[in-house]
């Protein structure tokens, strides 16, 4: 054998121009999808918020930042984005705690069949169309005709107006929401819980009989980045809750249930003041992506054995 | 003190039984060494030791308390494992540490165990790195060192030294036999490797397809298998095995005839044998004899060489019989004979195994004589 190092350098391989080119038109498709629905739509967003756009009243013109300075003063939105993070602090927390304990039954459940099905009932409520679940709502939590009130009234609860209270019907929408979403906690954590090495897992088990030193000590770190993703994408979806809020009453009663994305979709369609609903749109996203960013810096950590 | 009582202990998965009827003891302080092909259970048995398995039926007694129902940690077992199974987001200290911490052990004993165990597994510069920076031999060595500090009853290795290169591992295995002779403590240990069970044993358990095929000392094994099984598993290069049809059964033993014709009588006793039966012969690759000292053997047969291994102390023949049956020769020293040759190999009768139709072994007549 010679020596590889003393071998004739081969001369560079001529590649034709679809050779080359093949990488690029393999991912065109989806690429030119992902420019359309995604990119286009932000960028043109975000060239409407600086502009003075009310659709009706002439053609859009430039006005730097002004739609901001309206959107942040705005008590309205203020009141949107307060009403928004309220929802989000409360919903999260419980969404992450309830998601944690099934995605923990599921790990512990033995049979295959069982955990299974389980999980196909998880699937369940994300497979529902927003829409379905707030008009659901709507008959499930009606005054009269519901069927909350009807068990309610089963162990001697006068019926309650759940959606004509301001605080009741926010009430109703953490609630709705938290079923809605935490199926979707519980798959991304139970994944997670499954990145956990069995022999490790076994480890702590041989040294401690206690729960909680092996979940915090030794499940917990495997667990960050699922978890982290879990924030991250709840975040998200609580940011722009818009469809099931929407179907239950269109944010009322008033604007108890008027989260940003209804008021912002308020003054676009029936406002028809595109900049500065572009301005608010374009707030929430910076508002999400600071929220991501936090999550990730606080608790990402990779366990790399 | 913590013998291990194993009492009929059997484990199914739904139709597939693992575990059946295992019964065994092991003595306080004793290396124990499972041993057995790939699927055979070994692994199952030394988890439903820990714990970590249920067994279906049985029960298993540690340092004389039941524990068939206890948790794993309640059992006062340490496990090594295959892959180690080090906390990776630990540093080796941490991990050490671990189980002592949890179990509120107090501070400055944690520390003074934490320093002789380091001492003691020479791993005190690595106490502040993570498992990954470490290399196979030390992350070993870490995982023992986090089993030796929980000062456990029972030692439990679930074939510690498989991921380790082949140098490494006979160091380890040495390291391991002067751990257990300064800690005294009872080790069972599993292995598919039968030189790792032969060398480190006080006792073998042979086991196969679920069942214990025979326990006993190393060297009891190698010399009285019980059966065709333990006598092919246990050695190596293994032990030959010659179809062979069976001419007289007397006093003096079982008369065969060896491929090529030449009879001898095996001295051991064959009372359910009949003349014309078939029976393997079984001889082991030492006790064959070549080159000057073939001669002088109870018989010989003719054996083409198809591969002579030189491993400069000893010389390993491999070849067929006339039969074209298989055979190794191991020899002592170097050997002339070189490939496609055909070599005279002499067979001493009393140095042969008979094992019939079942597979058992026919006892020997006379206690055998090994040459020394």
């Amino acid at each position: 054998m010679s020596d590889p190092d003393k071998l004739p350098l081969l001369p560079p391989a001529r590649r034709s121009f679809l050779e080359k080119a093949a990488p690029w038109l393999f991912i065109a498709p989806s690429l030119l999808l992902l420019l359309a629905i995604g990119l286009y739509p932000m960028i043109y967003t975000v060239y409407n918020s600086l502009q003075n756009f009310v659709m009706g009243m002439g053609p859009p013109v430039f006005n730097g930042g002004t739609n901001y300075i309206t959107a942040i003063t705005s008590q309205n939105f203020q009141n949107s984005v307060l009403r928004t993070l309220v929802l989000l602090v409360i919903t999260l927390p419980v969404e992450l705690v309830l998601g944690m304990m099934i995605a923990l039954a599921l790990d512990s459940q033995h049979s295959p069949f069982l955990r299974r099905l389980l999980q196909i009932c998880l699937v369940i409520p994300i497979a529902i169309t927003p829409a379905v679940i707030g008009l659901l709502t709507q008959l499930m939590f009606n005054e009269q005709l519901g069927v909350i009130n009807y068990l309610l009234g089963r162990i001697g609860i006068s019926p309650v107006d759940w959606l004509g209270s301001p605080t009741s019907a926010f009430a109703t929408v953490v609630c709705v929401q938290i079923w809605e979403w935490t199926p979707f906690v519980a798959l991304v954590l139970s994944a997670a819980l499954s990145t956990v090495p069995p022999e490790v897992d076994e480890a702590a088990l041989l040294e401690t009989e206690r729960w909680w030193p092996r979940f915090s000590a030794i499940r917990l770190p495997f667990m960050l980045p699922g978890i982290t993703a879990a924030l991250v994408f709840q975040t998200a979806f609580t940011m722009k809750a818009f469809d099931m809020i929407y179907a239950i009453q269109k944010g009322g009663p008033g604007s108890a249930t008027e989260v940003a994305i209804i008021h912002i979709e308020r003054l676009a369609f029936r406002g028809f003041d595109i900049g500065v609903a572009s301005a608010q749109s374009i707030l929430m996203l910076v508002l999400s992506i600071v929220l991501a960013r936090t999550y990730i810096r606080l608790f990402y950590r990779e366990v790399d054995g | 003190m913590a013998e291990i009582r194993i009492d009929q202990i059997s484990k199914a998965y739904g139709a597939h039984t693992v575990l059946h009827d295992i019964t065994f003891d092991v003595e306080d302080g004793e290396f124990i060494v499972f041993v057995g092909p790939s699927g055979c259970g070994k692994t199952t048995l030394l988890r439903t030791i820990a714990g970590l398995e249920k067994s279906n039926l049985g029960r298993i007694v540690i340092g004389g308390k039941d524990v068939t129902h206890w948790p794993p940690a309640r059992r006062g077992v340490a496990m090594v494992f295959q892959s180690y199974a080090l906390y990776p987001h630990m540093t080796v200290a941490q991990n050490i540490t671990y189980g002592l911490k949890v179990n509120k052990v107090d501070p400055a004993e944690i520390e003074a165990r934490l320093k002789a165990a380091a001492t003691m597994l020479q791993i005190t510069q690595l106490l502040d790195r993570k498992p990954k920076e470490l290399s196979g031999g030390q992350r070993q060595r870490v995982a023992i060192g986090r089993s030796i500090v929980r000062q456990p009853g029972v030692f439990l290795f679930d074939e510690p030294l498989s991921n380790l290169d082949a140098e490494l591992r006979v160091q380890m295995r040495a390291e391991l036999v002067a751990l257990h002779r300064r800690l005294g403590s009872t080790m069972v240990y599993v292995t598919h490797d039968q030189i790792e069970a032969m060398t480190m044993a006080n006792r073998i358990v042979v086991l196969r397809d679920g069942r214990i095929e025979q326990i006993g000392a190393p060297l009891d094994l190698y010399h009285n298998p019980q059966n065709r099984f333990v006598a092919g598993f246990i050695g190596s290069p293994k032990m030959n095995f010659l179809s062979v049809t069976i001419q007289a059964v007397s006093d003096a033993g079982v008369m065969v005839e060896l491929p090529g014709g030449p009879k001898i009588t095996v001295p051991v006793a064959g009372p359910d044998l009949v003349p014309g039966g078939k029976v393997e012969l079984g001889i082991r690759p030492e006790h064959l004899l070549l080159g000057p000292g073939a001669g002088a053997a109870d018989a010989q047969i003719s054996v083409t060489a198809t591969l002579v291994e030189r491993l400069g102390g000893e010389t390993l023949l491999h070849g067929t019989t006339r039969h074209g049956e298989a055979l190794v020769v191991r020899k002592s020293g170097e050997l002339a004979a070189h490939h496609d040759e055909t070599v005279p190999v002499g067979v001493v009768a009393g140095l042969c195994y008979l094992f019939d139709a079942d597979g058992r072994s026919l006892d020997p007549l006379r206690p055998r004589e090994f040459p020394q």
